[in-house]
């Protein structure tokens, strides 16, 4: 039985303002997930203003429904109602660039061969005014046998009437809008006797196939539908379709060129004097803005530039929201010792919770920062511009520009970066492109490295204090997993993945204002998972390296020493003046008492015993055995490291009015002969480190999943972990060689 | 009077025309007409190279074509001049 609620889809080419749209028909209702077993991302929304509950589905913007990509597959699997998990819409929303009909309507004409219900919205119709542009609605619409509606999305012109089209669409008695013919009619007789006999042929063995599908198994050579059609194993079907192929093509019908030569034909008959257009090919600003920005070094020099700006004005604009969460941070320590008597729940609460998760929240202000400025350059069209730049840069290594997007958005996050590859129809270059995404610095590693530049790299200013050195190094340091990359894509290109360069292909739209709403929902988006992260994972292995480092030492002498520093306090509050000197003297003997015992539970712990033993394969990295513990903690996510940090140095912390925050903790931290033990060098190495680990399990399991084997998420770690540590190794020794482990 | 057809890739900045013939694999060509560019439809070069960026009916499209593709194009008289 079909389910009572009803549900559309709505499909178009990319560009053409589809976004928009679901948004205007959907308001904030959007629902985003994941489609069952795919990592393609599902995008549901309920209708706005409908009496009966009516879903919309986003499918993702596709040229054709000849599935190359994998977010393709998922379009016409959706369409034809073979995705597992959701049921086949009962009504299509095509939405069609309005200026450019003629090509939106390919799209429309593989639809419309679908027998859904379906509606033409021609969006952007505001530039149609503009551009004086002819189209002649009424008589499009008899010809096609469908309702055609024209909307100006982004003003949310025309959508009232869209959401009404829609209830009529599924209404339960509604034939006035199923499409009057299919344009597949037009094919050659020889295909359709084919794809007939084809589909006899397959209902014969027990597997009966709507015939959209049928002809998409003959036309799309190595597609998505033979793929689906070889894992079936029927005997002799494969070597079936190859020789109904050949036949076609004897018969002067080729394989696959000879649909877009039906389909346009059939658009250039249903527009035929309907549809007029000024001459488009004129210069526009795009153009000359494009000449300079495409440019083959120019182009590449302000791309540089312009990533070097952004981590500059990261350092310059987080300074002072970072100041607050840190006092804020502070505060609430301060609080908890006011409140809670000294034992393990104060521990817990001070060193484990507040110190964890504090330390990773100071450095949203960071994130929210680079997020915006990525959203910003993803909207206004610039991205697609890089991309071009880059794209004979990815050539040389075997890859395309086509990877550049994903990469990109990996320095936000690798999960949603390596999802992204599933645009990128040629498979090596996607397996290549999701082996090197977590190279790329990710957001989560902006913490790590901004606490040591914050802590270690001295704030010098140059050019009137608009560039810093942390700013520098906290730029080089996101070139380090991206130049590493270089090599490896080359190499993984070479010996795993051989074959032909890949070509590239890719449509830029023209530039436009980023718009405000889209901007808020991405950074907002990845704002709150990374705060999510910090209350779910990181407080858990907050606590859980709280209380490795916590027992099982004996608790006493700290809390004993805790107690009477709590009394003394109270005396020497109370205390005359000439009696406070005394007890003063005393505090300080208890103060002392309590670091011994602070050191002494940590050096007794779980951890520390965890600490000794790894000590002798970190100490080449110039790394004690805190810092050991705290990045094998950091396995999962990288950003823990922060939080055990925090926690490691908050257990065992010397009690010292001026040692609040981690940094300074940090710093006076000494090795047994009384060096500090952080230096430059050892700042450097840990970053080195970090900038080339796989410390992420989100990213390995997307991994797994998006390759469908466990071979790869381990290949990854192997190959990350190891130049990780040959990274850092290097970079200790030329740092200490340079004099800077001093 | 149309000048002789000439490949994309020695298309100038500017230079306008139609697109004549297109050879080539055939799925790689079947893309390429689903964004748009197939025989009969405008172009402009903005920017030449490998890879290119073309202007097809008023859209811009960067394309690197595989080494068998061969796009023709017979110029516009008025870029001719």
């Amino acid at each position: 039985m079909k389910p009572s609620k009803k549900s559309v889809a709505l499909i178009g080419n990319p560009n053409t303002g589809k976004s928009s749209l679901f948004n205007a028909l959907c308001g904030m209702s959007a629902r985003v997930g994941n489609y069952p077993g795919v990592t393609v991302e599902q995008k549901i929304g309920s209708l706005l203003d409908s009496p009966d509950p009516i879903d919309v589905i986003d499918l993702p913007g596709t040229y054709s429904l000849a599935a190359r990509s994998a977010d393709e597959a998922v379009t016409i699997d959706v369409l034809c109602g073979v995705q597992p998990g959701v049921p086949r819409p009962d009504a299509v929303v095509v939405i069609v660039d309005a200026t450019n009909i003629e090509r939106n309507f390919y799209l429309l004409s593989q639809v419309l061969d679908l027998s859904l219900p379906t509606l033409v919205v021609l969006n952007m119709w505001d530039r149609v005014v503009e551009e004086k542009h002819r189209v002649d609605v009424e008589t499009l619409s008899q010809r096609l046998g469908v309702s055609i509606l024209c909307t100006t999305a982004s003003r949310r012109d025309g959508v009232i009437a869209v959401r009404k089209a829609i209830q009529q669409l599924v209404a339960p008695n509604s034939t006035s809008y199923a499409p009057k013919h299919s344009p597949r009619e037009q094919f050659p007789e020889v295909f359709k006797k084919e794809s007939a006999s084809l589909r006899q042929k397959l209902a014969e063995l027990q597997h009966p196939v709507p015939a959209v599908e049928v002809d998409r198994i003959l036309i799309d050579k190595d597609g998505h539908f033979q793929q689906k059609m070889a894992k079936l194993e029927l005997p002799g079907l494969l070597d079936e379709i190859e020789s109904a192929r050949e036949r076609l093509s004897t018969a002067g019908c080729k394989i696959p060129l000879f649909e877009t030569k039906h389909r346009y034909q059939w658009v250039r008959e249903q527009i035929a004097g309907l549809v007029d257009r000024p001459p488009a090919n004129q210069s526009s600003s795009s153009d000359r803005i494009d000449r300079w920005l495409t440019h083959r070094w120019v182009g590449m020099a302000f791309f540089i530039a312009l990533m070097f700006v952004i981590f500059q004005s990261i350092t310059l604009l987080a300074a002072w929201p970072m100041g607050q969460v840190e006092e804020l941070q502070g505060w609430i320590q301060g609080w908890v010792e006011q409140v809670v008597a000294p034992g393990p729940l104060r521990s817990l609460l001070q060193d484990g919770v507040i110190a964890g998760i504090g330390g990773v929240l100071v450095f949203l202000p960071q994130i929210v920062i680079l997020f915006l400025f990525i959203a910003i350059l993803e909207d206004c069209g610039y991205m697609s511009r890089a991309a071009f730049v880059v794209d004979k840069l990815m050539s040389a290594i075997g890859l395309s520009g086509r990877s550049f997007l994903p990469l990109m958005s990996s320095f936000a996050c690798a999960v949603p970066g390596i999802m992204a590859t599933r645009t990128i129809d040629n498979a090596r270059d996607r397996m290549v492109t999701i082996l090197i995404a977590p190279l790329m610095s990710c957001s989560a590693r902006l913490p790590v490295y901004v606490l040591m530049v914050s802590a270690f790299v001295p704030d010098d200013r140059y050019a009137g204090g608009w560039l810093s050195l942390q700013g520098i190094v906290l730029f080089l340091m996101h070139c380090v997993g991206a130049l590493v990359a270089i090599p490896v894509a080359w190499f993984l290109r070479k010996f795993f993945f051989p074959g032909q360069a890949s070509t590239f292909l890719m449509e830029l739209h023209s530039y436009k204002w980023p718009s405000p709403y889209v901007l808020f929902q991405r950074v907002w988006e990845r704002a709150s998972a990374f705060v999510t992260r910090a209350g779910t994972l990181i407080f858990c292995t907050s606590v859980l390296v709280w209380a490795a480092g916590y027992f099982p030492g004996d608790t006493a002498p700290l809390t004993a020493a805790q107690k009477k520093i709590a009394t003394l306090q109270a005396e020497l509050d109370a205390a005359t003046a000439e009696g406070s000197e005394a007890v003063s003297s005393q505090l300080a003997q208890a103060e002392e008492e309590l670091n011994l015992a602070r050191s002494a539970l940590i050096d007794a712990s779980f951890l520390g015993m965890a600490g000794k033993w790894i000590e002798p394969v970190v100490k080449p990295l110039g790394w004690d055995w805190k810092i050991g513990v705290a990045t094998i903690a950091s396995f999962p996510a990288r950003e823990v490291i922060i939080a055990t940090l925090g926690t490691i140095y908050s257990l065992g912390a010397e009690e010292d009015e001026e040692s609040e925050g981690l940094k300074a903790q940090m710093k006076a931290e000494k090795w047994e002969d009384g060096r500090p033990v952080y230096s430059l060098a050892t700042a450097l190495s840990i970053m080195v480190f970090f900038a080339l680990c796989a410390q992420c399990s989100a990213t390995l399991l997307v991994i797994r999943r998006e390759t469908n084997s466990w071979r790869w998420p381990i290949f990854s770690f192997v190959y990350m972990t190891t130049l990780a540590y040959l990274g850092a190794y290097l970079t200790y020794t030329i740092a200490s060689a340079w004099g800077l482990a001093a | 009077m149309s000048a002789n057809p000439v490949p994309l890739e020695y298309m100038k900045p500017e230079d306008r025309g139609v697109v004549v013939d297109m050879s080539g694999d055939p799925c790689h060509l079947k893309r390429l007409q689903e964004i748009g560019l197939q025989v009969g439809c405008n172009v402009r070069m903005v920017c030449p190279g490998k890879p290119c960026m073309i202007c097809v009916e008023g859209r811009r499209l960067s394309l690197r074509l595989d080494e068998k593709a061969e796009i023709f194009v017979a110029p516009d008289d008025e870029s001719q001049s």
